[in-house]
């Protein structure tokens, strides 16, 4: 870049320079053609020649000859047929001509003229008739076909009367200036162009810190319409004030030499916010002088949010692994070195800090520590799978026991990258706490294992019934009876299931076995006890005599007419110990004939009532109803802290 | 030989339909039954008094062990069977030496076992005898 620039500067200080010489030379041919000079010293290495400019003589001749030999441009002078009168040792050297050979002949026995540009050479045949001169550039073709590119000037001899007697012209090789004025203004329009598609802000500024260019991306970016309106103004005042002092010192810092590199923030003319990635750096020419600042600025807004969303959702991340105690272990196989995050000590339970737990090959065995005795050969020959690559992938859980003396179950699932070759290159493996869901399995377990044997069991007294039923009912029967006392059991155990096994209501236990006649409740059927929650074993021995008692009633019993009535009630009562006395009162039914033999009602109501609650039955056949008692103590029959309410 | 009839029978089982129909089956099948009991004290009470010369215990007692039972049966050396709504290897305690029946189990099932163990019980104590 600073090339191209410094190169420009010498061309046009040169071409300035030589420009001032010509017209210097020319002054003087000017002031001698038209006789305003009268004579002319010149100093020579021989002593000054004094040559007097009166006529056309021989001396002033030969004075011509004399200036003109010392011109070191080509001096080329030519009659009225263009045929050579006069021609330099500079014009001998630029053509490649002897003079001696050239005098007299044809100008274009020298060189031909190519014109630049269409009307170029009208143009210059006006001039000299109009004005008697002509300067401009033009291409002369050598004999050897070599391209000069000349500066002309070139001036129309007169005779003492003012007639025309040919023309002088003063010829400068410019080819070498122009070909690098063309390299110059192509490699300027090449770095132009190169920083046109930049996509970042890049600006050209002067020493004092003034912008001098900006590329269109830059324009773009800043939301600047026209740059001539910025061109000049300080780059600083592009910024807000905090940031124009950083601006500031970069140029200050580049002025002297040294590049710097900053972010900043700023609002664009625009007015939208970005941030910026800033680079500044000078332009030196070849002594080491600062020329220009060259300043790049990349929009890093974008970047900025990415990385800041990247931060927001690693912490997120971070936060969610924490609460759910998942915490990994990274293994890289090359450096035989193992990571861990800041929470691995934590999840696992380990009091020490993770650079002394985990890395390095201590690791494992640390780990290994922890697990408890009787599991860790298994543990350790799963973690070698994992540390060594020998699988492609593995989930193992153990057992450790932390620093905090807690149990924690851990599950370990790790996957290992390998190289093309097969070599293991890296492991990642994640510990996640499932202690919580080790409990909860080992629960469902109980749980299931519990429904199991309440189902057996439950089946065990279905089969009971069953057997029962078979022996002592009618045969004609079976199938209805079972089916009503399958329907009793089964709304016992829904009760039950619905308190959880915590013990039954005795109301709720009465309405479910007595849902045939829940419409006489009230009525004909009269229910009197307060709450007592009955345990699981009452509720269903008792349960088992209501459907019994109901049944009967319904059959034979009160309510197989449409006037009995039956007296329901349960009350607390103190003997000894506490006794819960439950009462069954049938009156207005049809008379009771007391049954011969017995049968599984009998059994039901009497023996197996009993049992369930570890009391006495009584049963009274009067002829008016049938007359059941249960009498049992409290503590078998209702749960624990109901029979204080209920008393 | 002990005759069934003077084979008197402990039932111990907390679930009185079952521990009824039981000794009903049994009664049909010819036994004697020394007592149908719910609670661990009462059983002990009959194993103890010499008032049986088998049982047949139900594993859980509405949440308490029956091996209490067990092991005064195991002390007096007399035979018993196990029965459960668990299977066995869900039970806490083992009961070695005892026949086990998961429930709910056949009538023919617990006669057959009771008269194998008998049949079993017999030759043991004849063996020994002879010593």
């Amino acid at each position: 870049m600073h090339v191209g620039l410094y190169s420009e500067q010498g061309v046009l200080a040169e071409n300035a320079e030589l420009r001032a010489r010509l017209e210097a030379v020319e002054d003087v041919l000017q002031a001698i053609r038209s006789g305003e000079v009268d004579a002319l010293v010149v100093e020579s290495a021989v002593g000054p020649h004094i040559y007097a400019l009166q006529g056309v003589d021989a001396a002033s001749n030969r004075f011509r000859g004399d200036i003109l030999a010392q011109v070191s441009d080509a001096v080329i002078a030519t009659d009225n047929n263009h045929r050579i009168t006069y021609m330099n040792a500079a014009a001998e050297k630029q053509y490649d001509v002897g003079v001696s050979g050239a005098l007299g002949k044809l100008l274009t026995t020298v060189y031909r003229s190519k014109w630049i540009n269409p009307g170029d050479e009208e143009a210059a045949t006006n001039a000299l008739r109009q004005r008697g001169e002509w300067r401009g550039e033009s291409l002369h073709v050598r004999l050897d076909g070599r391209e000069l590119r000349v500066e002309s000037s070139v001036t129309m001899l007169q005779g003492i009367i003012g007639q025309p007697e040919g023309l002088l012209a003063i010829i400068r090789d410019i080819t070498q200036r122009a070909l690098a004025h063309d390299r110059l203004q192509e490699s300027e329009a090449l770095y132009l162009s190169v920083l046109e598609v930049s996509p970042d802000c890049l600006k050209i500024v002067d020493n004092s810190g003034k912008l001098e260019y900006m590329n269109s991306s830059g324009c773009k970016l800043m939301g600047i319409d026209d740059f001539n309106l910025w061109r000049g103004r300080h780059w600083s005042s592009l910024w807000s004030a905090e940031n124009a002092q950083t601006v500031n010192k970069a140029v200050a810092a580049a002025r002297g030499g040294i590049a710097t590199r900053f972010e900043a923030y700023g609002t664009t003319t625009g007015g939208v916010f970005k941030w910026w990635d800033v680079f500044v750096s000078p332009i030196l020419d070849n002594r080491g002088q600062t020329l220009r600042i060259f300043a790049a600025s990349r929009d890093i807004t974008e970047r900025k949010r990415a990385n800041a969303q990247l931060r927001e959702s690693q912490a997120r991340l971070s936060h969610a692994a924490n609460a759910a105690m998942l915490t990994y272990v990274a293994a890289d196989f090359e450096r035989g070195y193992l990571q861990t995050p800041e929470n691995f000590a934590a999840v696992m339970g380990f009091a020490v800090q993770r650079e002394e737990a985990l890395e390095g090959a201590s690791g494992p065995q640390f780990l290994l520590d922890h697990v408890i005795m009787n599991d860790r050969l298994r543990v350790a020959t799963a973690l070698g799978k994992f540390l060594s690559g020998s699988e492609p992938s593995g989930k193992f859980d153990y057992l450790v026991l932390g620093d905090d003396d807690i149990e924690r179950c851990i599950e370990t699932v790790w996957s290992v990258e390998y190289a093309f070759d097969g070599k293991p290159l890296r492991a990642f493996a994640t510990n996640l706490d499932i202690s919580e869901r080790k409990r909860a399995e080992v629960k469902t377990q109980l749980l299931m294992a519990e429904v199991n044997h309440r189902a057996k069991n439950l089946l065990a007294v279905v089969q009971a019934v069953a057997q029962q039923t078979a022996k002592h009912d009618d045969p004609a029967t079976f199938v209805e009876r079972l089916s009503e006392r399958i329907g009793g059991l089964a709304a016992s155990h829904d009760l039950l299931v619905k308190n959880e096994w915590q013990g039954v209501d005795m109301a709720d236990l009465v309405r479910s076995q007595l849902a045939h006649f829940q419409d006489l409740i009230g009525t004909r059927v009269q229910l009197d006890g307060r709450p007592a929650r009955l345990t699981p074993s009452a509720a269903q021995g008792i349960g088992m005599a209501l459907h019994e008692l109901a049944t009967n009633a319904g059959k034979y019993g009160a309510l197989s007419n449409s006037v009995g009535q039956v007296q329901l009630s349960w009350h607390i009562v103190m003997a000894i110990k506490p006794m819960v006395l439950i009462s069954w009162s049938e009156t207005g039914g049809p008379n009771v004939i007391p049954p011969k033999r017995k049968g599984f009602g009998q059994m039901v109501i009497g023996r197996m009532a009993e049992a369930a609650v570890d009391g006495t039955a009584e049963i009274e056949y009067r002829e008016s109803g049938i007359s059941w008692t249960l009498s049992a103590p409290v503590a078998d029959t209702l749960e624990k802290g109901w029979e204080a309410d209920a008393i | 030989m002990i005759s069934k009839k003077k084979l008197r029978i402990l039932i111990l089982d907390d679930e009185p339909m079952i521990a009824l129909n039981l000794e009903e089956i049994l009664i049909d099948a010819g036994f004697t039954i020394a007592a149908v009991v719910h609670k661990i004290d009462k059983a002990l009470a009959v194993i103890e008094g010499g008032a049986c010369d088998f049982a047949i215990i139900d594993a859980n007692l509405a949440g308490v062990s029956a091996s209490p039972a067990a092991s005064a049966l195991a002390k007096r050396g007399l035979p018993f069977i196990v029965v459960s709504g668990y299977s066995r290897k869900q039970l806490q305690v083992n009961f070695p030496g005892a026949h086990f029946l998961q429930k709910p189990f056949q009538p023919t099932q617990i006669i057959q076992a009771i008269s194998a163990m008998v049949l079993k019980h017999q030759g043991l104590t004849t063996a020994k005898g002879e010593i």
